[in-house]
């Protein structure tokens, strides 16, 4: 994880720096950017810049919620109301296995409108003393690791925890 | 006695008549009249004798002496497997479609009069299936798509790809030889094994379609088959030919197939080699894949003699999206020499060290084209030899169709991309889905721009700012000068996608036989799906069957045999486009069969039109390729 940040530090950093450089020159940057976005982008479903942190008691575990999205859903009951979160789909086995009814959680995540309405698309889901990684920082679901070995693209995220 | 016989001559020519008028469909003319002093009868025509599984008739019947005018209402046997009629019921003289069942066998067809349900006029038809036959040569195929082992190390969800691509050779109608590269999350790398001809075949199937068994040898051992490839090392394929030159000598044979067995499911194309020659100047290129996060990839490989050129070699890269290298340059490049089925290695170091180092199995299609597997990682895709005199984009459209990931999941992307000369400015219509968050059906570009990449090299475009106002992509374009192009976004933190790009013509019909293939995922599990099919347009409709397989089970595929699969869609307007309300396919929805799904149509040419599904009731994603037999 540390390694991710740096990276994406470095990515930013490299960014700024070459993108300076063509503005300055308009020379060919020749090196890994990062593109300029603007402020809203639909398919971002994820926005970071509002996450919320969201205490409660765990009453329904769905293994799926029409309208999405894909993967496991809680219905979870706090001083805030109830809310669905999304979990989605690559927890591992002893997580989905300690999911249950009453089960106190902290969900750090962010608000959507999903075609299912409104959702939290949980990035941390802490519960018993464990934290359980599910999103990285821009949103995206984190996928179990590639076992090919030696893969160059698969050792780019983490995985699930 | 000269009357008498002549009497005798006129009946006989009103008898021999009557048979004749009889012979596309005989008429049955018991029981009484229908209120009138003169019998109502029916009479067949356009009934043809013989028919391929699931192809259409227009029948017509009419109706005499009937005074009320109720026309006929149609049936045939044996009930439930011999097809099905549109309408069901026709007036005198009107035609209906009839649409033959999808395996072979006797149909009788039976048309009854409303006002008289006694009088019937039958046709029997035979359903037969054309035999595919492939001529002598090498066949290079390519698949992408997800295997069992890829649900596996997902979790039990959605699925990692696997890619493979080979050469089968074929001889006096059997498969002689063969190669392939196999990589998905499970192999550990590229599995590089020989086809044994022992256990390698194709036939024709029930349904008229192509259907190939490929049994693997481990590595070149042929002992035992790869007992990581297929079920237990054996590969079934199915496909549609899209050429209708395959049973002759050279060619050209072009099919587009998917595998078809519970291992795995995929789709990709089988095509006759016409040359084993070894890649040389700039291809343009494209691969997508789901290790364990999407990764795109584009580019320009400059290839040298047995290098690749750092010179005229450029690519763009997308993981996640959690990493984008843009315009990446190499360092070093080499080209292997291919070997007698046309298989070569390609290996591309980029200049700078972080970006991941990329090696292709590939196999030469022809001078204009071949197929690429990534060795490390489960990344497919083709490569476009660069007919460098026509690279130019200015005043253009190219339809493009793209797959891969944004935060929601799996992502859809369809469109006609205008590239205008003034100002630079990119307009047209774009449609995409990601099933939960945005699904939008042709929506109008309202802004972006494209310029030559500053990477320098022929062929290489930089869309910036697409936006529909919702949404916004920024696109590399590679373009091949012949009508193909490689995309893939560039949108850090928003998506991972790419796919292809086809060069649009003016002036193009959507009307003829097609065969129809998709891939998608459904909207449960994001579990992949792959269909492919011939179809047959009428007036603004068409239809036909396709085999569909799709990873359900979650530890097996399931594929199905000759599904019906129909669809509607309104005339294209003058850029070639068909959007909103009439336009659907039914058929290829795996959670409800019958569900006319809303999908847009963007006709590239007479030849293809690509297919997105837009409808908003989350069964699936659906991306579909409609290629013209010809």
């Amino acid at each position: 994880m540390r390694s991710t940040r740096k990276r994406q530090f470095s990515l930013a950093l490299t960014g700024l720096l070459s993108g300076a450089l063509c503005l300055l020159f308009a020379l060919p940057s020749g090196a890994q950017t990062a593109e300029s976005r603007p402020s809203h982008n639909g398919l971002r479903v994820y926005d970071a810049a509002h996450e919320v942190t969201i205490n409660g008691n765990v009453e329904k575990v769905l293994a799926s919620r029409a309208g999405g999205p894909a993967g496991m859903h809680l219905l979870v009951s706090g001083a805030h109301g109830t809310v669905y979160a999304h979990v989605g789909p690559y927890l591992s086995k002893s997580t989905k296995a300690a999911l249950h009814m009453g089960l106190p959680v902290q969900l750090v995540g962010a608000m959507a409108t999903a075609r299912s309405g409104q959702v939290l698309l949980v990035r941390q889901l802490v519960y018993g003393g464990q934290t359980v990684n599910i999103r990285n920082s821009s949103g995206f679901l984190l996928r179990p690791q590639s076992s090919a070995k030696n893969d160059p693209f698969a050792a780019r995220n983490g995985g699930a925890q | 006695m000269n009357y008498v016989k002549t009497i005798s001559t006129t009946l006989a020519v009103c008898m021999m008549a009557a048979l004749v008028a009889c012979s596309s469909g005989s008429s049955s003319s018991t029981g009484g009249g229908g209120g009138g002093t003169t019998p109502i009868s029916v009479a067949l025509t356009g009934a043809q004798s013989s028919l391929s599984p699931n192809a259409t008739d227009a029948i017509t019947a009419t109706v005499s002496n009937d005074s009320a005018a109720k026309g006929v209402t149609w049936s045939c046997t044996p009930a439930s497997s011999c097809g099905s009629f549109n309408p069901t019921a026709t007036a005198s003289g009107t035609a209906t479609t009839y649409t033959a069942p999808g395996a072979a066998g006797s149909v009788t067809v039976t048309a009854t009069s409303v006002s008289d349900t006694t009088k019937t006029a039958t046709a029997t038809i035979s359903i037969t299936v054309p035999q595919i036959a492939l001529a002598d040569g090498n066949y290079v195929f390519f698949l992408n798509g997800t295997d069992v082992p890829g649900i596996t190390n997902a979790g039990g969800f959605g699925g990692l790809t696997y890619d493979v691509a080979g050469v089968i050779t074929v001889a006096g109608g059997i498969v002689t030889a063969g190669e392939q590269d196999f990589v998905d999350s499970n192999s550990g790398g590229d599995l590089h094994d020989a086809i044994n001809p022992t256990g390698s075949s194709y036939t024709t199937s029930a349904d008229g379609h192509l259907q190939i068994t490929l049994t693997t040898c481990t590595g070149q051992t042929c002992a035992t088959p790869d007992p990581s490839v297929g079920v237990a090392g054996v590969e079934t394929i199915v496909g549609t030919p899209i050429s209708s030159t395959c049973a002759t000598s050279g060619g050209p044979c072009v099919t587009r197939i998917a595998e078809f067995d519970t291992f795995a499911t995929s789709s990709g194309t089988l095509e006759l080699q016409s040359s084993t020659a070894s890649p040389s100047g700039p291809y343009t290129f494209g691969v997508n894949g789901l290790p364990s996060q999407q990764v795109s990839a584009a580019g320009i490989m400059n290839f040298s003699a047995a290098t690749v050129s750092t010179t005229g070699t450029v690519f763009d890269l997308v993981t996640g999206p959690t990493a984008i290298y843009s315009n990446q340059t190499i360092s070093a490049g080499t080209l292997g020499t291919p070997d007698s089925l046309g298989r070569t290695q390609i290996s591309l170091t980029p200049t700078s060290g972080s970006t991941p180092l990329i090696s292709f199995a590939a196999y030469v299609v022809d001078t204009s084209h071949m197929v690429l597997v990534e060795a490390a990682s489960p990344l497919g895709g083709i490569a476009y030899a660069q007919n460098t005199s026509a690279l130019a984009v200015a005043e253009s459209t190219y339809v493009i169709s793209m797959i891969g990931q944004d935060g929601a999941g799996a992502l859809t992307v369809a469109g006609a991309l205008n590239l205008a000369s003034s100002g630079s400015v990119v307009s047209g219509t774009i449609s995409y889905n990601d099933l939960f968050f945005n699904i939008v059906s042709g929506a109008a570009v309202s802004g972006g721009t494209w310029v030559a990449s500053t990477s320098g090299v022929a062929g290489d475009y930089t869309l910036t700012g697409v936006t529909d106002g919702n949404v916004t992509f920024n696109i590399e374009l590679y373009v091949d000068g012949n009508g193909h192009a490689s995309v893939v976004t560039q949108d850090l933190g928003v998506d991972a996608t790419g796919g292809v790009g086809y060069l649009q013509s003016g002036g193009a019909s959507f009307s003829g036989n097609y065969v129809l293939s998709a891939t998608g995922y459904d909207g449960t599990n994001e579990f992949e799906l792959d269909a492919v099919g011939p179809v047959a347009t009428g007036t603004n409709t068409f239809s036909g069957s396709v085999d569909l397989n799709w990873l359900s089970a979650g530890t097996a595929a399931v594929p199905q045999t000759s599904l019906s699969v129909s669809g509607a869609f309104t005339t294209p307007n003058a850029g070639g486009i068909a959007i909103g309300t009439g336009n659907t396919i039914t058929g290829l929805d795996v959670t409800t069969a019958t569900n006319a799904d809303a999908f847009d149509y963007y006709v590239v040419d007479s030849t293809k039109v690509i297919a997105i599904e837009t409808d908003t009731n989350g069964n699936q994603l659906t991306l579909g390729a409609f290629d013209l037999v010809q």
